[in-house]
């Protein structure tokens, strides 16, 4: 595989064409934008953080997500597969996996070899690992962070609410 | 001399070279300094039959490389240019032989890194016609020498109710510190704007000048459009009224013949990097009884005639706005780029450049959804695009595989971004170096773009 399919996985172009989720969850109950100034890149997250059910005992997930943005075909590919991945996951589930795509993508650490990984999140990261190929393009890791960061300062606003 | 084998890169090579056959590169006189050609370089000299592409490439040893396994294209000029072998050689014999500070020593080497210094000054004096070189003050770069004219001459000039005058085109570098000014003084910043082609209409300069017009500062040549603005009949218009006029000619100096003098300015700033010179040396020119009336920007050595703990009495203009060490070797390699410049002639330059610009327009026509930002009709060789549906970091990735290096992003001139309404471009600009078939690397690389992502 050249270097260019490898950072751009046909997974990757074809959610950049057609990202999922791309809008704000009418029920959005948390916000977050996202701003990448040195590219323009842009991202506003909206997700309603609740509990799962009503008779459930107060375990809050994430129940619905969406974002619109602007930006490059990785930042927009990574924000629409985030969606899905952290979709129904806790706010602490979350931040973890965000941790773990962060080390996915950054230079050395990063490892397509998503089944070695002690994680809970395997499956997810499996989807996440079409990301790898960032780690080879130092300048483009901010792109796929970006939806990342903004999900946390989001879930930083829910864990102070 | 540089010998090239077979094992060794170019770059390796040059090392070798500097260390260890380093007297044999520069004919030296009796006393040690080295004989420099006299005389403007650019200007009396006959162009020539034209600027022959291999031979220029064979001087500059960045070229000799290749990048993710093609042959590196370089087409990221208005960032910064590559060096010819002149200016590293420059460069390094100040650090291999003439290593001392200036106006310091009375022993050989200072003497020596002195005179090279002060040659350099009269050097650059020479290419920008300043009637002396007592008006080149040598700064970082075109960012530092706006910063000092904003904070020697524009704090003291300018007060409340006065206004600066920019145009919609500038760089990050033109509009920060004037914003800056104006929040210290209480003057308004005011901004002519661009029109479709990015041209900045005489018109529009001449509506918003005014008896409050202190000072108008534009760029000669707009790094994201190429547009070439009227900097005489701005000036003829600004000092009708009363107000100075700054030029940023960062990007005009590579690749057109400046005269201050006939431009009619009051300030001339630009940057040595761009012109194939080193990084960290620039010029701020300015009319001598300007800069003898300006305040004083840094403190420190060099700057002073005298110092007790009580009072301090500073040199003249141009000594007296260069604290501190200044970049020695920095000035040297300017001096470099701007004789190696001159051997080839702005005449020559120009021509290939402009046939280069005509041809890279006239291919990029022929890329799908590319809408070309930046057609005015007197520009220098500066492509700004976007391509449908495609951002142009995606691009400048997808090329960079190809080996082809162009500039993405928002250029540091983010209020242009928004006139074009456009979150960032990708552009690709021209250096003596580029050849058509760079421009053919570029179009095969964006018809990939193409590809993965039309």
């Amino acid at each position: 595989m050249s270097d260019l399919d490898k950072l751009y996985r046909a997974v990757i172009l074809e959610h950049s064409k057609n990202p999922h989720n791309f809008a704000i969850p009418d029920s959005a109950n948390y916000r977050a934008d996202g701003h990448n100034p040195l590219c323009g890149d842009q991202v506003t997250l909206g997700l309603d953080i609740g509990p799962a059910s009503h008779d459930d005992n107060g375990v809050e997930i994430i129940r619905a997500i969406g974002f619109r943005g602007v930006g490059c075909a990785i930042s927009m590919a990574a924000a629409s597969m985030m969606t899905e991945v952290v979709k129904g996951l806790t706010p602490s589930q979350a931040e973890i996996l965000a941790g773990e795509f962060e080390a996915l993508v950054k230079p050395l650490s990063a490892s397509p070899e998503v089944a070695d990984r002690a994680s809970e999140h395997r499956a997810a990261l499996e989807t996440l690992a079409a990301f790898a190929g960032v780690a080879e393009h130092p300048m483009r890791i901010k792109c796929a962070t970006l939806c990342w960061q903004t999900l946390r300062a989001a879930l930083t606003t829910v864990s102070h609410s | 001399m540089v010998r090239r084998s077979g094992r060794t890169g170019p770059a390796e090579a040059m090392w070798q070279a500097s260390r260890l056959d380093y007297a044999a590169m520069t004919p030296l006189r009796d006393d040690g300094r080295t004989i420099h050609a006299s005389g403007r370089p650019d200007r009396g000299q006959e162009a020539g039959h034209g600027l022959d592409p291999q031979t220029v490439r064979a001087e500059f040893l960045a070229l000799d490389q290749t990048v993710h396994g093609h042959p590196l294209v370089y087409l990221d000029n208005a960032a910064t240019a590559l060096k010819p072998r002149c200016v590293i050689e420059a460069v390094t014999r100040m650090y291999a032989r003439d290593c001392a500070n200036v106006h310091r020593g009375v022993h050989m080497l200072s003497q020596r890194a002195t005179d090279a210094y002060e040659q350099a000054r009269e050097s650059v004096g020479s290419f920008i016609n300043a009637e002396s070189a007592a008006e080149v003050v040598f700064v970082r770069g075109t960012t530092e020498a706006i910063n000092l004219v904003a904070q020697a001459w524009a704090i003291e000039h300018i007060g409340p109710g006065d206004q600066i005058l920019i145009t919609g085109l500038e760089h990050h570098a033109n509009i920060v510190p004037w914003q800056m000014v104006c929040k210290q003084v209480g003057a308004e910043l005011v901004a002519a704007p661009v029109d479709d082609t990015g041209a900045v209409p005489l018109a529009e300069i001449q509506a918003r000048i005014s008896k409050r017009t202190r000072l108008v500062a534009i760029a000669h040549v707009s790094n994201v459009l190429g547009t070439v603005l009227p900097v005489r009949a701005i000036a003829d218009l600004a000092h009708a009224s009363g107000a100075l006029v700054l030029v940023d000619g960062a990007q005009a100096v590579p690749h057109m013949a400046v005269d201050v003098r006939a431009l009619g300015c009051d300030f001339y700033t630009f940057s040595g990097h761009k012109l194939y010179g080193p990084t960290g040396i620039g010029v701020l020119w300015a009319r001598r009884d300007i800069l003898a009336s300006m305040s004083l920007y840094q403190g420190g050595g060099g700057m002073i005639q005298s110092v007790t703990l009580d009072r301090t009495l500073y040199r003249d203009e141009p000594y007296r706005f260069e604290a501190g060490t200044p970049h020695i070797a920095g000035a040297v390699g300017l001096r470099a780029a701007i004789e190696y410049v001159g051997t080839i002639g702005f005449e020559a330059i120009s021509a290939h450049e402009r046939d280069l610009l005509a041809y890279a327009t006239a291919r990029l026509g022929e890329v799908a959804g590319l809408r070309l930002i930046g057609t005015a009709g007197d520009k220098t060789g500066v492509l700004s695009f976007t391509i449908e549906s495609v951002h142009p970091h995606d691009i400048g990735t997808v090329v960079d595989t190809r080996g082809v290096a162009i500039r993405t992003g928002h250029h540091c001139a983010q209020p242009l971004m928004e006139r074009f309404a456009v979150p960032a471009m990708a552009r690709a600009s021209l250096a003596l170096y580029n050849t058509r078939s760079d421009i053919d690397a570029l179009i095969d690389a964006l018809l990939v773009v193409e590809e993965m992502f039309g």
